[in-house]
């Protein structure tokens, strides 16, 4: 069975994957504003040791039913010992056999974070998870956003080859340039947007809402992608909300938003809290941009203010 | 002396739209639509375009150049078709476009793809129930709006569509833009599955594949479809032959690996008529295969270098052997039934040579040699035109090595493991050593 990534990747220092988990805390709350009882929910995810999706799903949303999926055997009593909650059930399982094997019978927020880039074993959970959930659920989805090991020397012609015969239909807007490098998590992004649509197209219960969209990146390409699967009624109720809250995420469209990394000390972080959060000619970004900093760089950071983390050693 | 009495025999118009939607695919009714403008793109060289060779040389003109863009935007609420070729005049849409069906006054020896006079009207009543048509042209074009359900309750005979004549325009001008609105609902629900758009984009590059970047640009979305041409190598059988009007040119060959390894959906018959691919990959019983006494065997994955194209071209495309959608071969036809016996022979050449690559002595032919084997690539069309030729397999090569295999106790090998103080080794391993220790002790080789 494949190592889990836990086994040598720290998730202590990602400030843009910490970005990322907290936008999408933000979306559920959202979601909760808007009618939606997320602390009767249980959530499932991959903590690997760390449990940090698991600890801020607790904290902010009040969820306190909740199963972590590890598939190493290995990393798996690292996992049980490691839960900082006695409401957390480590399993030691696949994404594919938990789906299979669970009746989804209660409301489910569901975070599968794979190890690895795109494969069919993800389009598999995709469209095994899309007959289970029930209207209110929500999934998402988290993948290496560049080439799998097995494309990474292969040309682009190939690697176009590979998708088509790997991933079928989902992968049929693919374009060779899409694959290549400087590209590659378009043709991802494409392949995952297809496969839930497609998975959820049967429903006729409700409609799957795209509610979140992302990429970002610490020391690898990484994607994001998810929603909820809702009623009309409870759609609407959502998007007003969400475009009011989260006006950067894309709303309805299949655009990815760039959760931008700032490399900033707090002198300049101080100068850029100043300067998005004052309409109007402001002193603060003039100096910002004499030093360099670009307006675009000043808009992400408006965008992303609540959620950029500070990290700060502590001597005890 | 009985009463003669007349039946009323008229048509039902929900029975003509059930009967022509029903048995056509999505997918099929789009192409429906572009083989209209693709007809129109190619309308000044149809003359050239009667034999295999004709299409050979206008492939190889220089002069002609794409002239034709088309445009698809699909979308939840509606569709849309666009494209800048000649157009539609009024005329030709009072007497001609909207009639079910053709006449043999219709019937336009221009025409390489239109058929049977039912395409356009087929591929809008599967879309949808509010049809607006715009055409532009340098004699005057015409509009239509038309609401189907209404149309279908009208019981007013003959059948006829309100269209209205437009201005004449200049030729840079002219064109035709069809909009279907208030979508059916599976259409609806399937160009939203985040699948189908990817299925046409696959299914314009194959079926206009010759057209493409030579005749026409045809954009989905905003992105242009890119031809799939599947060539075969030089060493290949071919035949040609003409029935009744219509010529077919058969070949046979090894195709071309990508990433080192024989693709599923590059290999096996490919059928063409007029230019449009109508059978893509096939390895089913349509096109010969799975009848190991008169046809070829069943297709597996040690075939899947074989590449066949069937290229049959007539200037009555009525006597193509394809069906009413162009999807889909008439297997009644007797140029198919002809056909088919002539491409079990030209295959069977191939296939022969590719049951052989897996031998009992464990010698095979490896992906690379076979590149070898197949030579250089050439195009369908140059194939198509190219005098009768036979496949020449490779010498076979006297292998050095044979493999050995047969069965062992684990318990066995485990002891023998466990004697050479190696307890990991596995069968292989210990199969080499025994062998290796009879020939070096016992036979005395060094």
């Amino acid at each position: 069975m494949a190592q889990s990534s836990a086994r040598w990747i720290s998730y202590d220092l990602r400030p843009a994957k910490q970005s990322e988990r907290r936008i999408l805390l933000d979306v559920l709350k959202v979601a909760a504003e808007a009618g939606l009882p997320l602390p009767t929910y249980r959530y499932v995810g991959m903590g690997a040791v760390r449990f940090y999706d698991f600890l801020l799903v607790h904290r902010y949303l009040g969820i306190d039913r909740m199963i972590s999926l590890e598939h190493d055997k290995r990393m798996y009593r690292r996992a049980e010992f490691n839960a900082p909650f006695g409401f957390i059930k480590v399993k030691n399982q696949t994404s594919g056999d938990f789906i299979e094997q669970d009746s989804f019978s209660d409301l489910t927020v569901a975070w599968f974070d794979y190890d690895g880039g795109i494969g069919p074993h993800m389009l598999r959970d995709i469209s095994a998870i899309a007959l289970k959930m029930k209207l209110g659920d929500f999934f998402f989805v988290t993948v290496y956003g560049g080439p799998p090991s097995s494309l990474v020397k292969s040309s682009d012609v190939d690697r176009l080859a590979w998708f088509q015969d790997h991933l079928g239909d989902a992968a049929g807007e693919v374009t060779i340039e899409n694959v290549e490098n400087a590209n590659f998590i378009t043709a991802v992004h494409k392949v995952l947007i297809a496969a839930i649509k497609s998975a959820f197209a049967a429903r006729r219960d409700g409609r799957f809402r795209f509610l979140l969209q992302v990429q970002y990146s610490d020391s690898v390409p990484m994607i994001t992608v998810g929603g909820a699967f809702l009623a009309d009624g409870q759609t609407l109720a959502l998007n007003k909300n969400l475009a009011r809250q989260l006006p950067f995420l894309a709303q309805g469209g299949e655009q990815l938003y760039e959760i931008s990394s700032f490399h900033l000390t707090e002198q300049e972080r101080a100068l850029f809290d100043r300067a998005v959060t004052r309409t109007g000619r402001s002193r603060a970004r003039n100096t910002l941009r004499k030093l360099g900093f670009r307006d675009a760089e000043i808009m992400a950071y408006r965008d992303l203010l609540r959620y950029v983390p500070r990290y700060v050693e502590t001597i005890v | 002396m009985a009463e003669r009495l007349n039946a009323d025999a008229r048509p039902e118009k929900r029975l003509f739209i059930s009967l022509l939607t029903r048995d056509i695919s999505l997918v099929a009714a789009f192409l429906d639509l572009v083989d209209n403008s693709v007809n129109a793109a190619v309308e000044p060289v149809s003359d050239r375009l009667k034999t295999a060779n004709g299409y050979q040389q206008v492939f190889d003109d220089a002069t002609v150049q794409p002239s034709v863009n088309v445009y698809l935007k699909l979308a939840e609420a509606s569709v849309e078709v666009r494209d800048n070729a000649g157009g539609i005049s009024a005329a030709t849409a009072e007497q001609h476009v909207f009639k079910f069906g053709r006449s043999a006054e219709d019937a336009d020896t221009r025409d390489r793809l239109s058929v049977y006079g039912i395409g356009l009207k087929r591929a809008i009543f599967k879309l949808g129930r509010q049809i607006t048509i715009r055409s532009d042209h340098v004699e005057g074009g015409f509009d239509l709006k038309l609401n189907v359900d209404r149309w279908a309750a009208d019981t007013t005979q003959p059948w006829t569509f309100p269209i209205t004549r437009r201005d004449p325009v200049p030729p840079e001008k002219c064109g035709t833009t069809i909009i279907v609105s208030d979508l059916n609902e599976e259409v609806s629900r399937r160009i939203c599955d985040g699948l189908f758009v990817g299925q046409l984009r696959e299914a314009i590059s194959r079926t206009y594949a010759f057209y493409i970047a030579k005749f026409v640009t045809i954009y989905l979305g905003d992105q242009p479809v890119e031809p799939m041409i599947v060539d075969i190598g030089a060493n290949r059988t071919s035949e040609t032959l003409e029935i009744d009007g219509v010529s077919c040119a058969i070949a046979a060959g090894i195709g071309d690996p990508q990433g080192g390894a024989f693709r599923d959906r590059s290999s096996g018959w490919f059928i063409f008529c007029n230019g449009r691919t109508v059978i893509s990959a096939d390895k089913s019983p349509l096109t010969g295969w799975a009848n190991p006494g008169t046809g070829l065997p069943i297709f597996q994955p040690k075939h899947r270098p074989f590449v066949g194209h069937v290229f049959f071209v007539s200037d009555d495309p009525e006597k193509l052997p394809w069906t009413t959608t162009k999807a889909g071969i008439n297997e009644d036809s007797a140029i198919w039934q002809e056909a088919k016996r002539h491409m079990v022979v030209v295959g069977r050449s191939v296939i022969s040579f590719l049951d052989g690559r897996y031998t009992d002595e464990g010698t095979e032919i490896a992906s690379a040699d076979l590149r070898q084997v197949a030579q250089e690539r050439i195009s369908v069309l140059s194939s198509a035109v190219s005098a009768r030729r036979s496949f020449t397999p490779p010498p076979v090569a006297q292998s050095e090595t044979m493999r050995i295999q047969y069965d062992a106790k684990v318990s066995d090998i485990r002891k023998i493991a466990q004697y050479l103080r190696r307890p990991g080794m596995g069968g292989a391993e210990v199969g080499r050593h025994t062998f290796l220790y009879f020939l070096r002790n016992e036979v005395g080789e060094k």
